[in-house]
């Protein structure tokens, strides 16, 4: 499918999104950053991981959540179940498990201060010198539970007691189109996290145009795309939902081949190496409102997902981490061409930051009270139509 | 007993680049000339299909001190291409740090 569309066909698709500018506003300003905090992120489904990242019962990891001050423990239970905690001792309160992206093994989850040993269910099962205490009943002294779901192999959690949706009812259909992909077989993973000085929804905007990518990108990415007569790109397709937004983008059959891909196979004919039966092009892209973005990329002969989450820290700071999952490779080539893969994504990725902390810094000047979008930035028109039903209408 | 498998002596003047982590390789480009990053590139790209043949056939759990020291410059190659490749050799003024990005 080399075909490219014609001009504003997408404010066409959803005329409700209007084609004015937008207000500067929500990315600085510090009121709208809590409203975000208190109505978004304590309230939505957040992304915590994959069930693969807890293989065996009793695997926990720790999540920090900055911007509600929180901190999750994400357990597989005996039962086989994913279950989420607050990471905060029953005694004094300790923050127990450092978030260093690792998993730990085993069914003890211990504070550091005076010991207090937690089992997968999170029930309290050992305190020190528990005869100086006074009628302390550990049967009543568990870990707080945070409401967890699992979406597909994707962990979520909830921060309110009481979430008002089901994790089903507020992904609906988005991720129907990925219910074939082989997620259990992309066991080949990395994750890099980077501290970023910008808003969290720059991060999610990079993500989610495609106006920037053959200009920006045109020295890294070269003729990847699918140009228009005047050079530009146009989205395959664009499915905006409640909150939610899929798009997807081809790559073109005339791609050009560096000569260490060459060396690697992968030439000009696509033969990759896994199948989503649900594609919809080369680069399907499913952002699941407020913190994820999963990613199938299909390049020449490797296929890859990666994910990215957000995280915001402050009106101005967003933890950034983002995965790679492959499959195992089957031979050094394989294995080499996955390499190439990301090593060329992480290239993209670093203007992808350079510029959404140049737009942050633009932005915080106040210089501009509005900004202009076009068509392929549709997605960022949605966006802030959604963070705008959730914090309430203007400041 | 010698640092590479046999044949691939000529080969030994880049053994500064077989290094054993993503930071370690990405430290080394960082700090290096644009002419020690083409002459590394190009050694390495004039025997590439060889030592891919040589790995593939070798390929093992454990592999041997001189076959890993090959594998290790083949993972630097990688971490050069993009520059070598795509950006003649100059970080493109339109990136941030790329040690910003921290693995887990």
């Amino acid at each position: 499918m080399g075909t490219v569309a014609g001009d504003r066909q997408w404010a066409e698709k959803y005329p409700d999104l209007g084609t004015g500018p937008l207000s500067t506003e929500p990315y600085v300003s510090k009121e709208h950053f809590e409203r975000e905090r208190e109505r978004v992120f304590a309230r939505t489904w957040l992304n915590v991981g994959r069930v693969d990242d807890l293989p065996e019962t009793g695997g926990y990891f720790a999540r920090d959540i900055p911007a509600c001050g929180a901190s999750v423990l994400i357990v597989r239970a005996p039962d086989g179940e994913v279950r989420g905690f607050h990471n905060v001792c029953s005694h004094r309160g300790t923050r127990m498990v450092r978030d260093d992206g690792e998993t730990r093994r085993g069914t003890n989850i211990l504070c550091p201060y005076h010991h207090w040993r937690y089992d997968a269910t999170g029930g309290l099962v050992n305190v020190p010198d528990e005869e100086n205490f006074f009628d302390l009943d550990k049967s009543c002294h568990g870990l707080s539970p945070v409401p967890t779901s699992v979406h597909q192999g994707f962990i979520f959690v909830n921060l309110a007691a009481d979430p008002p949706e089901t994790l089903a009812d507020y992904l609906g259909e988005i991720m129907e189109p990925l219910d074939g992909c082989p997620f259990d077989e992309l066991n080949r993973t990395c994750t890099y996290r980077v501290d970023v000085d910008a808003n969290w929804k720059l991060l999610f905007d990079g993500q989610n145009e495609f106006y920037h990518p053959p200009i920006l990108h045109r020295q890294i990415m070269g003729e990847d795309f699918v140009r228009n007569a005047r050079g530009h790109h146009r989205y395959r397709d664009v499915r905006l939902y409640d909150r939610h937004s899929f798009s997807a983008v081809n790559f073109p059959s005339y791609r050009t081949v560096t000569p260490l891909r060459f060396a690697l196979g992968d030439d000009l004919h696509k033969t990759p190496d896994f199948q989503v039966p649900g594609m919809t092009g080369d680069m399907d892209q499913y952002t699941l409102f407020p913190n994820l973005t999963v990613e199938i990329v299909r390049l020449a002969r490797t296929t890859a997902c990666i994910t990215f989450t957000v995280w915001p820290i402050e009106v101005g700071r967003t933890l950034w981490e983002v995965r790679f999952r492959f499959k195992d490779p089957v031979s050094v080539r394989d294995r080499f061409r996955q390499e190439a893969f990301r090593r060329v994504s992480l290239d993209i990725l670093q203007e992808d930051v350079f510029a959404a902390e140049r737009v942050y810094a633009g932005l915080a000047s106040r210089a501009k009270s509005h900004m202009i979008l076009q068509d392929s930035e549709i997605i960022l028109r949605h966006r802030h139509k959604v963070v705008g039903n959730f914090i309430g209408g203007e400041l | 007993m010698s640092n590479l498998p046999a044949e691939f002596a000529s080969l030994e003047p880049h053994l500064g680049w077989a290094l054993a982590t993503e930071r370690e390789r990405l430290d080394r480009k960082l700090a290096s000339s644009a002419d020690e990053i083409q002459s590394f590139y190009d050694a390495m790209m004039g025997r590439i299909d060889e030592v891919l043949d040589h790995l593939d056939e070798n390929l093992a759990e454990e592999m041997s001190a001189p076959d890993r020291r090959l594998h290790l410059l083949l993972l630097s190659l990688v971490e050069v291409s993009t520059l070598v490749e795509r950006c003649r050799l100059r970080q493109p003024p339109t990136a941030c740090d790329q040690r910003r990005f921290v693995r887990n």
